[in-house]
């Protein structure tokens, strides 16, 4: 391919050969889906585009009625800006009944999230390995920690057909309030206890023996769509509110998500990064019962005259390796405080200043 | 009763010789860091205003970084294998404000859908123009253009292949992401989206306008 004005960047559109190997291009340039059936005037007139497959949006005075939408507006304490026919539209997630569904309101939730989360874990945890601070981003906004939000939220699933509806005389104004993921054909299958029937997206999520449940993902997508929905009423400060009460409010572990496979080689590379240049040691502090059932060790790891951490083992053997592994945490899991002690700002707060480190990335081990 | 022990080699210095290899690689063998720590074009690794002047010229006082972190938003975790500070965080960082900046760009501009929400057109997400404005082939091209990446400290094992084949528009759009988290670091959110409304959004938009007009639909 030849971008026109730019003929200086050359990027093949067929694959290239280069020393007997074969290079196909990798990089995909998206395509649109032709589910939605979009509409617009000229591709860079963002206010034009127009998904026809939509053709309705509920209208607010209905959703009003919906007791269930109306519970969950309340219970979410939610501003009075925050229309119900958006609380409505982010539950649902079907696509082919005309009514407008949270596709939108679920990308918008999602990038909101995707960067507070990750401006909270940066600053607030600068050394973080990659993969860790990947599983740390999936600890608080991962499809199985949303499922755990909505559920938690009250957010009822629709899981009634609609001959089920109507057999039980239930108010039609009640589905709006509830999770919409199912298609009715889905409603009425026959299940067996023990046995799962994967649909298609089910099918594709598979790792191992685990794979994310259409109503996970449902419930999920329906957090995220009420965040965006959030912002789409009130602002952004809204919705950063939001995320931190109700998101990054919660507790993670990030020492569990540690696995270290050779964990003295690490240290060694972290302090050649850090240009700490006195070799490195592990040395016996103290020890207590050593012709004993039970013996102690203490074992401190130093560069120079400063100890970097210290470990207890009942064998020496332990205890260094608790000590390494020790010293790997305080340095990853480091925490920057402003002057007074407090956890430094933001780049999002106001009046932000500049107080902490910039993580300089990992080392290959 | 806890026994205190004297560490064995506290005061003993001692000294050892590594043999340092220059040329190919050979396993076991350490590489010499004048080596290790030059790019492909034979540019030494150095905090030097020199290495770092494309990144500066770019940037007007408003938005003006560090010297030290402009050397890290040009260095990609392949160089010395990722023993010098390299732009891994900035990158994640960058990426975040980039993507949450754009999504509120296309979705405030007027409009006239009437499935708009509070006037923001929300039916413009996840549609393939909105979502390669953020994409490598145009921050990757962007790079390029505004020469960003014409020092950068990288390693890929085939210099010689095409802009796309040899990662290097990879590392040049991630430059970019990069560039814009040390902004973000620096001078927060508002200056970061300040700086990616006036120097990145009109080449960027541009560009990509150009990508999917050239024969209609890119391969």
């Amino acid at each position: 391919m030849m971008i026109k004005g730019l003929t200086s960047i050359k990027l093949s559109s067929t694959s290239t050969r280069c020393i007997g190997r074969t290079f196909a291009r990798s990089y995909q340039v998206a395509q649109p889906d032709p589910f939605f059936k979009t509409e617009y005037d000229e591709i860079d007139n963002y206010g034009s585009y127009k998904n026809t497959r939509f053709t309705h949006k509920l209208p607010e005075t209905t959703a009003q009625q919906s007791p269930l939408l109306v519970a969950l507006h309340s219970r979410l304490n939610l501003p009075n800006k925050y229309e119900h026919s958006t609380l409505s539209q982010a539950l649902n997630l079907i696509k082919n009944e005309g009514l407008a569904n949270n596709f939108g309101l679920n990308t918008l939730g999602k990038n909101l999230l995707t960067y507070y989360v990750s401006e909270y874990l940066l600053m607030r945890y600068p050394r973080l390995p990659i993969p860790v601070f990947n599983e740390a981003i999936n600890a608080y906004m991962g499809v199985d920690s949303l499922y755990e939000v909505g559920k938690s939220w009250g957010i009822e699933a629709d899981v009634t057909s609609k001959l089920d509806k109507h057999l039980s005389q239930e108010n039609e104004l009640l589905k709006y309030g509830r999770l919409r993921f199912l298609e009715d054909s889905e409603k009425s299958k026959i299940t067996e206890d023990g046995i799962v029937e994967l649909n298609e997206y089910e099918s594709r999520t598979i790792q191992g023996n685990k794979f994310i449940s259409s109503e996970s993902e449902a419930y999920a997508s329906s957090v995220r769509s009420i965040i965006g929905g959030l912002y789409t009423h009130c602002g952004e400060e809204s919705a950063k509110k939001f995320i931190y009460d109700h998101i990054l409010s919660r507790k993670v572990e990030f020492e569990s998500m540690f696995q270290f496979s050779k964990p003295t080689r690490e240290l060694t590379r972290i302090c050649e990064k850090l240009n700490l240049t006195e070799p490195i040691s592990v040395r016996l502090i103290a020890e207590t019962g050593r012709l004993s059932s039970h013996a102690i060790y203490v074992t401190g790891v130093f560069v120079g005259n400063q100890k970097l951490g210290e470990g207890v083992g009942s064998s020496i053997n332990e205890s260094k390796t608790r000590a390494v592994v020790n010293s790997l945490l305080s340095y990853y899991l480091y925490t920057p405080i402003d002057e007074s002690g407090n956890p430094i700002k933001l780049p999002s707060d106001v009046n932000y200043k500049f107080e902490g480190i910039v993580g300089e990335g990992d080392v290959a081990i | 009763m806890m026994k205190q022990f004297i560490p064995r080699n506290l005061l003993k210095s001692f000294q050892r010789n590594i043999y340092l290899h220059r040329g190919s690689r050979i396993s076991g063998l350490k590489k010499h860091p004048e080596e290790v720590f030059t790019n492909y074009k034979g540019i030494k690794y150095e905090d030097i205003d020199s290495n770092t002047q494309y990144i500066n010229e770019f940037l007007t006082d408003k938005f003006k970084i560090d010297n030290k972190l402009a050397l890290q938003v040009i260095t990609h975790k392949s160089f010395a294998n990722g023993i010098k500070p390299h732009n891994e965080k900035l990158v994640a960082m960058g990426s975040r404000v980039l993507n949450l900046f754009l999504v509120k760009h296309v979705t405030s501009q007027q409009t006239t859908n009437e499935l708009a929400i509070n006037n923001q057109n929300l039916d413009i997400l996840g549609q393939p123009f909105s979502r390669e404005l953020s994409g490598r082939l145009s921050l990757g091209i962007f790079a390029k253009v505004e020469k960003l990446n014409t020092i950068m400290f990288w390693n890929t094992y085939e210099h010689g292949l095409s802009f796309e084949n040899s990662g290097e528009l990879k590392v040049s759009a991630n430059l970019v992401y990069a560039l814009i988290g040390a902004i973000n670091f620096t001078h927060g959110k508002t200056v970061a989206e300040e700086f990616i409304k006036e120097k990145v959004l009109p080449q960027v938009e541009d560009i990509t306008k150009k990508i999917f007009d050239s024969e209609g639909k890119v391969e």
